[in-house]
């Protein structure tokens, strides 16, 4: 990651210098192709996990989520498998208002967030050198122990290196170990080729963003690096793109306000709130905004936000402006009403 | 139809046992299974239980996957059952036994083994260059 | 013989030469007269039974079997496959050696010169075109059909598609199709005439969007029966309910006479499994998906009314939901398997007003109480045999060979793996192509 942010500076300064219509070799391409999102993952301080496992922050998720029943039981691709018959029930009154609750209730786990946490730490434990057992093999040995009811991540896995020295396995390796004898349905050993720059860039464009965060999840730890990289790069891309519709009402939407809360770029989602007069998410988002930041806001929080860290100011403040004016005119309408029905 | 190559969990009370390897892969391409079986009974034979597998042909990555099921390892070396050479070999290596004396020895002798040839190969190519500086003298 | 004894009789004069000896020379000048030819000869004549008969007659005899050989067996190999009239494209003066023959092949005068007698050069072609004519005698062949416009059997008609009615007056039946469900001869006896050989066509025509209408015509064509057939169904069209445009409404049990027929809705992409004239009627009538089983009698018109019947005594689940006066409701898993309410009662029950012996499984509702027996199915006999065991056992190695190829096809873009390099002469035989042949060998 260090190494892709050294590089890409240091293509940022060279390209600021050179004209970047200057004959490229490939490489060149991808990484200028690359520039345009930085994949960001949580590996600074603070630890995002605490904070985000806030009820109060839990809280202002779901209510930038948004639950539409509707869309949260929308219409799914099988994957291939063949439609099955749907199952017909008659019912009474209560009957079908208990099924509904019950799909209701059902709604917080269809939507659980994919959890926010840090990066994980590379493992470099060492068991044991030996360094009289060189020359055995020319190959690792890996030991797995595969004891039954031990969770993948405390799993014992072992590298005996050709040094002669027994360690603990790194991350990559671990993950490929952990399918190949415990397999998630559906995660594959390698990940899967959708993932490769070009590719996602062309899923990115087709708006298949969903598709894209449902495999990552299905594919990767939330506390995997490039998990973490190939989300940033699709929030990235949806916020640019104002996409918010896309994935509104899905597990993914608290993740992403999350992110764009986390790094200070709200203000894409602030505006399309206040033009599509979700205020009480408005001030969600501020208020989410400020929690992060441990900032604290008095009176109208919008307004403050807006005098104080938008970067859009002016689309901002006239947004603001236009709904004010419109629920004025609502509500003298309203006044209206009442009175020509003579209920004032 | 066929018994499960996990094991079918019958055995005598009083019989030996022993960890040891059954072969399970296809022709040349040998692949094993860990199993406790009954010391008398032959390798193809329905085993107590399966507690690991190895694979001895190194991946893609160049390494060779062993698991073992080490508390169903730890129960049977408990109550008696013994281990074959190459499955205490493996357990050395793991770290669960101290190392087998004979990886030590096979270490040793591929490192001798090595030298010798690292030493002709030095040997062959010192007699190559005096060859060919004396025939570029001439 | 006869020249046998003259040569002995010669020899005997030779021997007596100075003997004067009138019997040896009458003999000789017997001889003389005599042609050299065998004393007996086998008789002989100069008449037989190709030129004796008429050509008419003699195509008959091969080509033909008389009625009472007919009854005996005979003739069973004559077919008009292999009868083939020689005389097709010959004419009289016209032959291998290309002659001129004025009077026969050609004009006596041409213009004011008489035409002479000539050799003309010989024509290469005329006996490849003589034996093409001939290949094509004898082998008639029907027009070969698409697998789409055929039936269910061959080039025969049930099955097949005969467009849509004719127009009556000014309405025109756009977007309907017959097909055809059944052609077959009929014998009506006549007092004067006997037997009279007619055709019996019924059809089925549809819009694919609900109206379906069949018919029965006769004619002594096939032709005009299922014109008959085809014109008259689209006078008795009918309306079917169908659901979300693909199935039946609910699955339903329908019988007429000793025809039982179960049928079962189904999700969007089954297809349509059931007897091929039930598959006709739901192509006509604009019905995707659905199961149905046949029991008792399959005779095609009897399943045709049969299935015709159920369908049109379908009921929508708002009248269903009215009947039972109790929500009807659908969970799918495609939706998670949300409550998804399909038709709603204008009052519904309360739950205490349920009879105690109600049913209320959909399924047992749509089949009116039936239950359909199912047969226990067994284990097929070889399961037992010990040569399945050693099958199973030499199996078990290959049971992820698909999916191993698969995975490697998908990593690789063909069969190989990291070994490969290694060992390139480790890959999977791969027969080349014609062109990649023929370019090798270029």
């Amino acid at each position: 990651m260090a190494a892709f942010r050294y590089f890409s500076k240091k293509l940022l300064s060279s390209t600021l210098k050179t004209d970047i219509r200057a004959p490229v070799s490939n490489n060149y391409v991808v990484c200028v192709r690359l520039l345009s999102y930085t994949p960001m993952p949580y590996d600074g301080n603070p630890d995002p996990g605490p904070i985000f496992i806030k009820k109060e922050v839990q809280t202002l998720l779901t209510t930038l989520t948004r639950v539409d029943l509707a869309k949260v039981y929308r219409k799914r691709k099988l994957g291939g498998r063949q439609l099955e018959q749907p199952v017909y029930k008659f019912m009474t009154d209560e009957q079908l208002q208990e099924a509904l609750d019950e799909a209701k209730r059902k709604v917080d786990e269809i939507l659980q967030i994919p959890p926010v946490v840090a990066v994980r730490k590379p493992r470099d434990k060492v068991v044991s050198r030996d360094p009289a057992l060189q020359g055995l093999d020319s190959s690792n040995y890996i030991f797995t122990d595969i004891s039954y009811g031990v969770p993948d991540s405390e799993r014992i896995i072992l590298v005996r290196d050709t040094e002669g020295t027994l360690r603990d396995a790194d991350w990559a390796t671990r993950d490929r170990i952990n399918q190949m004898y415990f397999p998630v349905a559906r995660r594959q050993v390698t990940p899967p080729k959708m993932f490769e720059d070009d590719k996602l860039d062309d899923l990115l464009k087709r708006g298949e963003y969903n598709f894209i965060l449902d495999r990552a999840c299905l594919q990767f730890e939330p506390n995997d690096e490039f998990y973490q990289k190939v989300c940033s790069v699709t929030y990235q891309h949806i916020n640019e793109n104002n996409k918010f519709e896309d994935i509104r009402s899905t597990r993914h939407f608290g993740s992403f306000a999350f992110f764009i809360a986390w790094h200070k770029m709200i203000d894409n989602l602030l505006l399309d709130l206040i033009e599509s007069e979700h205020i009480d998410e408005a001030n969600a988002l501020v208020e989410l905004y400020a929690q992060l930041h441990g900032e604290k806001f008095r009176g109208n929080s919008i307004e403050e936000y807006i005098g104080k860290f938008s970067t859009k100011k002016a689309a901002l403040e006239l947004a603001l402006q236009a709904y004010k004016n419109a629920a004025k005119q609502k509500h003298a309408l309203e006044e209206g009403i009442k009175r020509a029905h003579g209920l004032n | 139809m066929l018994p499960p190559s996990s094991g079918i969990g019958q055995f005598a009370a009083t019989s030996a046992k022993v960890i040891r390897f059954v072969r399970a892969g296809c022709t040349n391409r040998p692949f094993y299974h860990i199993v406790v079986a009954e010391r008398r009974r032959e390798q193809f034979e329905p085993v107590i239980e399966q507690v690991g597998s190895y694979d001895p042909m190194p991946n893609a990555n160049n390494e060779k996957l062993v698991s073992l099921n080490l508390e169903r390892i730890s129960y049977w070396i408990g109550n008696g059952a013994g281990c074959s050479g190459p499955v205490e070999e493996l357990l050395g290596l793991a770290g669960y036994f101290p190392i087998h004396p004979r990886s030590y020895m096979t270490a040793w002798r591929n490192r001798r083994k090595a030298d010798e040839e690292a030493a002709a190969k030095e040997k062959a190519d010192d007699s190559n260059e005096e060859k060919s500086e004396t025939s570029s003298s001439v | 013989m006869a020249s046998q004894l003259l040569h002995v009789t010669r020899t005997l004069s030779k021997l007596t030469l100075n003997t004067k000896c009138r019997v040896t020379n009458t003999l000789i000048k017997l001889e003389r007269e005599l042609p050299k030819q065998p004393l007996f000869n086998h008789a002989s004549r100069n008449t037989n039974f190709f030129n004796k008969m008429p050509a008419e007659d003699l195509w008959k005899g091969i080509t033909t079997v008389s009625n009472a050989g007919k009854k005996r067996g005979r003739g069973k190999t004559v077919s008009k496959k292999n009868i083939k009239d020689l005389n097709r494209g010959q004419i009289i003066g016209v032959g291998k050696a290309n002659m001129l023959w004025p009077g026969l092949t050609a004009p006596v005068i041409r213009g004011k010169e008489i035409v002479e007698q000539q050799q003309l050069p010989e024509d290469p072609e005329r006996q490849a075109r003589l034996n093409q004519l001939r290949d094509q005698m004898g082998t008639h062949r029907h027009a070969k059909l698409s697998p789409i416009e055929r039936g269910w059997s061959g080039a025969k008609m049930p099955g097949r598609s005969i467009g849509p009615p004719d127009p009556v007056g000014e309405d025109h039946f756009d977007g309907f199709d017959t097909k055809v469900l059944e052609l077959k001869t009929v014998f009506n006896m006549k007092g004067n005439f006997g037997r009279k050989r007619r055709v019996s066509a019924t059809v089925i025509t549809g819009n694919k969007n609900g109206l379906v209408g069949f018919a029965n015509g006769k004619g002594v064509e096939p032709r005009t029966a299922m014109r008959k057939a085809k014109n008259r169904s689209a006078q008795k069209l009918m309306h079917i309910k169908i659901f979300r445009n693909h199935t039946v409404y609910h699955d339903f049990f329908t019988q007429f006479a000793a025809t039982k027929i179960y049928v079962w809705q189904k999700p969007e992409g089954y297809g349509l499994e059931c007897h091929r004239a039930i598959k006709t009627i739901c192509e006509v009538v604009g019905i995707k998906d659905l199961h149905a089983k046949v029991e008792g009698s399959t005779n095609v018109t009897y399943v045709m009314k049969a299935f015709l019947l159920g369908l049109v005594r379908q009921k929508t689940h708002q009248e269903i939901a009215e009947e039972k006066k109790l929500h009807l409701v659908e969970f799918t898993k495609e939706t998670g398997c949300f409550p998804t309410v399909l038709a709603s009662p204008a009052q519904c029950r309360k739950e205490d007003q349920l009879g105690k012996d109600e049913i209320l499984d959909f399924t047992q509702y749509c089949f009116d109480g039936k239950v359909i027996l199912k047969k226990k199915k067994y284990p097929p006999f070889y399961t037992k045999l010990k040569s399945y065991e050693t099958y199973l056992k030499k199996q078990e190695k290959l049971r992820n060979k698909d999916k191993v190829k698969l995975d490697l096809i998908a990593q690789y873009g063909e069969i190989r793996s990291f070994l490969t390099e290694k060992y390139p002469e480790c890959r999977p035989f791969r027969r080349a192509k014609k062109e990649e042949e023929q370019e090798a060998e270029a």
